[in-house]
């Protein structure tokens, strides 16, 4: 009996080295640069597509001068990444780049990280009030203009006037939450748009069945509802769904920022006119060469510009950004399917 | 009259929880009148009707095991790994619609038996096979699909008429998902109370020594019922991609089995083994879906539906608790009333 | 398994061979081995004691799980608890209190929640489950009430960080203030279960409920200090968590209720009661440490990591019933 239990636990060791030896992925070697890309999480086909833009630039600069490493927590939640973030500082990263889960719940670990010597940046939105935090932020677009952008975008799809409504993210997403005061600020000020009413801000947390529900109560809640802007990929795959299987695309537009993949059957069959997005991948690829640049000593000042292959020049704006896109591009029925198939 | 009567005491659970519906209805109605309105009202039902069928069709063999004393906690993850396998079929190698179907619940079965023969056969308890099963089947979804999702229109075309069409019923469209689900229930009523599988369910759940001494088979009937569980997480995963219209590692069946398991209990399935009916399980899963439906519907700010969410779960449960305690203090005094009018 | 069986007879060095702890303990060396193999960095006690701190505080609260565990229980408003004391507390500072005041507060809270809990599952006999299910549910919502989208910091700078206070260091490793906090509170534990009435009676309930009502054991009051102390243990982990992050949030610690579990679970706890060891959990919690950092410390993907850990889960009990379950595929 005893023996079969050392036997058991000798077998369990094996047995753990085989399963760890096929998912482990080759230990560093000297020389290369190193890339950490931490997504909120896994299993998001947005990260996916942002992902493809850093192996994109290091197919360009020569696979045998990167290691680049694509790792997270399989949930997003705050504090999941903070793990992450020690294991790249712990294997001697020379870039990590971060798409964070909150504002400031990773201040410290960024802290030490820098005190280690290893540059951090955000990737894909930048830490309101944390920014001293960080060394620079990968943003793909500027952020002000997506208020804007949204509602124009609807105003053009209900002409102008109407009840609409917001389906958010999660009460405490920090870009979500930005964009839809910027969305609100502008509908105040803008004489444009005086006859349309934003109702109401629900939140979907990012989930199929909760951002499916909020939706199916806002069409029951607002009988004379005309638009959704839902500015998370989640959100508007959801609400499109709803519209669709309800008939409903003549009477309800939804519109928002989608992925060009996911919303493809829904620009096609008209029930979706137009969304906004910018170029995952572009940031991806931006972060590869400013990696390279900062490895051969530029440092990421305001001001400072450095090269991004076929991208073109990149300044460091004043407040530590820099934007890949200026303005949300339009996905719509005339290049879906030709971005549907990169990301 | 005395019929009825009988036959409200015999069932006094479940009319309690139905009791408890029409009270969230009715609180509904004082805090948003118009939600009780005509129109509005079929919009609120549709969205109930529309969450049951996933819910239920789980809590129908959640059920099973509770009876047996047991738990499923990897139901979320099998859901999980059975669509993305057809998922993965649907895309890339274009199989059909029931092709996928025939495949998912091939899968979830085959994963039910893994549950079912390591707590049957090898008497490891359920908790533990299914919470090393739930990582484990999650981990592989995540591996097989290499963390992309199947979106849209990846998906064989009908997928999502199951959602849109269906039977009208005076006026109300009954969507397919939900006579599926129905007729799913009913199978399940008409096995657990005329079948000899169905008492051997409960016989195993309510004595397990005194059902092997009246010689039933305790493993196969606890092997059986795990491998139906894993072929109804298959069904499950059809209804979600056909819900939802994509297939994710990381979102699909996410946190199901707390819902699932609050709706089975809430139903009046006892923890203890032995006790549960269909009917009591499909009033749970009413009350769960109305909850989360009038939670968006009545407008409850969003910072503030999680704990509406849990306050109503626990008063549902203390209310049950307190009917039922007053029932049985009446049923000993009737007794005892009875005893001393015999004297 | 606990010397009740016959081979302890044979001797006390024979028991403490049979003991059930071996299996966590035989893993955690496979671990660590596998661990130092795969990752050169992973070889570094500095690491290793810094990553450490964080499952710490959720290891704490294993330990008081393990009891509820033992007694035939489960608490998975555990995560939600501490995030609600730690809000309270993070609320009280920024009414004005002084930090002093507000802590005392948090546990209090903490406390509270645990005897919402134990109440309603030891005098209205609701199973433990499904009323941990709910209020996980109120006691975060209470937190996203109160906090919203914002997170509540900038606390006194003797509040922030506590755990990297050390205790003595090894070099450039530092042993900090929780680590010690954790390895006292599961001495704490391992006397209160194993060497006390109490522990006894929390047994003895687990075991068989009916017969410890007969051996006129109050088993709704041991019922109600299991919860109140899984509380005060989640209102400590609470705020030193809000230490570590300067900060808190109200999806602190969100789905970690499972977590949790497994380590009662990997500890060699017997779901249904009536056995559980604070050794095992300790071991099972330092197994999970090594598992998690090991595992991403050498960049395995967190797909993989959930595979291997339901592996591990699925071994750590498979392994030591190895025997049981040729015999246990014969009978019923």
């Amino acid at each position: 009996m005893k023996r079969n239990r050392i036997l058991a636990i000798a077998l369990a060791a094996l047995m753990l080295v085989t399963c760890c030896g096929l998912v482990a992925t080759v230990s560093a070697e000297e020389g290369k640069i190193k890339i950490y890309f931490i997504p909120k999480n896994l299993g998001n086909p947005y990260f996916e597509a942002l992902s493809s833009g850093f192996k994109d630039a290091i197919a360009e600069l020569g696979e045998d001068k990167y290691e680049y490493i694509f790792t997270g927590p399989a949930t997003a939640e705050a504090t999941s990444q903070i793990e992450y973030v020690e294991a790249a500082v712990q294997n001697d990263a020379d870039a990590i780049f971060i798409a964070a889960n909150s504002n400031d719940a990773l201040n410290g670990t960024f802290d030490d990280a820098r005190d280690a010597g290893v540059p951090i940046y955000l990737i894909n939105q930048d830490i309101p009030g944390s920014e001293s935090h960080r060394d620079a932020a990968i943003m793909p677009v500027d952020f002000s203009t997506i208020g804007k952008a949204q509602i124009k975008l609807m105003a053009e799809q209900i002409g102008y006037e109407g009840e609409f409504a917001i389906l958010s993210a999660t009460t405490d997403a920090p870009d979500q939450n930005t964009w839809i005061e910027l969305m609100k600020e502008v509908l105040a000020n803008d004489e444009a748009y005086s006859k349309m009413t934003l109702v109401e801000v629900v939140y979907g947390d990012d989930q199929p069945e909760k951002s499916t529900i909020e939706m199916e109560a806002l069409i029951t809640k607002y009988p004379n509802l005309k638009g959704v802007i839902a500015p998370t990929t989640v959100g508007i795959a959801a609400a499109c769904k709803v519209v669709q299987t309800r008939g409903l695309a003549e009477k309800i537009r939804v519109t928002g920022l989608g992925l060009p993949s996911e919303m493809k059957e829904f620009v096609m069959d008209g029930t979706c006119l137009g969304f906004q997005l910018w170029n995952p991948p572009y940031e991806g690829y931006l972060a590869v060469y400013l990696a390279t640049a900062v490895k051969g000593g530029f440092k990421t000042e305001p001001g400072a510009t450095f090269s991004a292959g076929k991208l073109g020049e990149y300044t460091i704006l004043e407040n530590g950004q820099i934007l890949s896109l200026v303005d949300p591009m339009l996905y719509d029925i005339t290049n879906i399917e030709e971005y549907a198939a990169l990301f | 009259m005395k019929e009825a009567r009988r036959f409200v005491t015999q069932n006094v659970k479940e009319f309690v929880t139905l009791a408890f519906i029409l009270l969230i209805y009715l609180v509904a109605g004082v805090l948003r009148p118009e939600v009780l309105s005509g129109g509005r009202m079929a919009g609120v039902v549709n969205s109930v009707l529309l969450w049951t069928p996933l819910n239920l069709t789980m809590a129908l063999g959640m059920m099973m095991v509770v009876i047996m004393r047991g738990i499923d906690l990897s139901i979320g993850s099998n859901v999980a790994l059975s669509a993305m396998v057809a998922g993965i079929l649907f895309r890339d190698h274009g199989a059909s619609l029931w092709q996928g179907i025939v495949v998912a619940v091939a899968v979830g079965a085959a994963c039910g038996m893994i549950n079912g023969f390591l707590i049957a056969y090898l008497r490891i308890p359920p908790i533990i096979v299914t919470l090393g099963t739930m990582n484990a089947y999650r981990g592989l979804t995540f591996i097989i699909s290499q963390g992309k999702q199947v979106t849209g229109y990846e998906l064989p075309p009908g997928t999502t008429d199951f959602v849109a069409e269906g039977v009208r019923l005076g006026g109300v469209l009954i969507p397919w998902l939900v006579v599926i689900s129905l007729l799913l229930a009913l199978v399940f009523y008409l096995i657990l109370k005329y079948t000899h599988f169905g008492r051997e369910v409960y016989a195993v759940g309510s004595n397990r020594e005194a059902a092997y001494l009246r010689g039933i088979n305790c493993k196969k009937t606890e092997f059986l019922v795990f491998t139906i569980v894993g072929a109804l997480c298959g069904i499950t995963a059809m209804m979600s991609a056909s819900r939802f219209g994509y297939i994710n590692p990381s979102n699909t069946g996410k946190g199901l089995e707390f819902v699932v398991i609050s709706a089975t209990i809430i139903g009046g399935v006892s923890v203890n083994g032995g006790k549960g009916t269909v009917v009591g399980v499909l009033l749970g899963c009413l009350l769960l879906g109305t909850v989360n439906t009038m939670i968006a519907n009545v407008g409850i700010p969003g910072t503030v539906q999680l704990f509406t969410y849990g306050l109503i779960i626990v008063t549902a449960l203390l209310v049950d608790r307190i009917v039922l305690s007053l029932d049985s203090k009446r049923r000993m005094a009737q007794q005892v009333a009875g005893k001393e009018a015999l004297r | 398994m606990k010397g009740l069986d016959g081979r302890s007879k044979r001797g006390k060095l024979s028991a403490v061979f049979s003991r059930r702890e071996w299996v966590p303990f035989g893993l955690l060396l496979a671990t660590l081995i596998v661990s130092a193999s795969l990752s050169e960095s992973f070889r570094d006690l500095a690491y290793l004691l810094r990553t450490t701190t964080r499952y710490m505080e959720l290891g704490m609260t294993a330990l008081t799980m393990t009891l509820i565990v033992s007694a035939g229980m489960i608490d998975l408003s555990v995560p939600a608890t501490m995030c609600c004391s730690a809000t309270v507390a993070a609320l009280a500072f920024h009414a004005g209190l002084p930090m002093e005041a507000a802590i005392p507060l948090g546990l209090l809270t903490g406390l509270a929640c645990g005897a919402v809990n134990g109440l309603l599952i030891a005098y209205l006999n609701l199973p433990s489950m499904i009323v941990t299910i709910g209020t996980m549910s109120v006691f975060r919502g209470i937190s996203q009430i109160f906090i919203g989208d914002k997170s509540l910091g900038k606390f006194p700078e003797w509040f922030n960080s506590i755990e990297k206070i050390p205790v003595f260091m090894i070099g450039k490793a530092r042993f900090g203030v929780t680590i010690l906090a954790f390895i006292l509170l599961a001495f704490a534990f391992y006397l209160v279960l194993h060497k006390t009435g109490f522990g006894r009676k929390v047994l003895a309930v687990g075991a068989n409920e009916q017969a410890a009502i007969f051996s006129s054991v109050n088993t709704r009051r041991v019922k109600l200090q299991l919860f109140l102390l899984s509380g005060f243990v989640s209102g400590i982990a609470g705020l030193l968590t809000m230490s570590r992050l300067l900060l808190v949030r109200y999806d602190m610690n969100l789905n970690s209720e499972i977590d949790v579990v497994a380590m009662v679970l990997l500890g060699g706890a017997e779901i249904s009661g009536g056995n559980g060891s604070i050794i095992g959990t300790f071991i099972a919690v330092l197994l999970v440490i090594v598992l998690k950092t090991g595992l991403i410390v050498a960049n395995v993907t967190s797909d993989a990591q959930m595979f291997m850990m339901g592996l591990i889960l699925l071994l750590s009990i498979i392994i030591p019933n190895i025997g049981k379950l040729v015999q246990g595929f014969r009978d019923r």
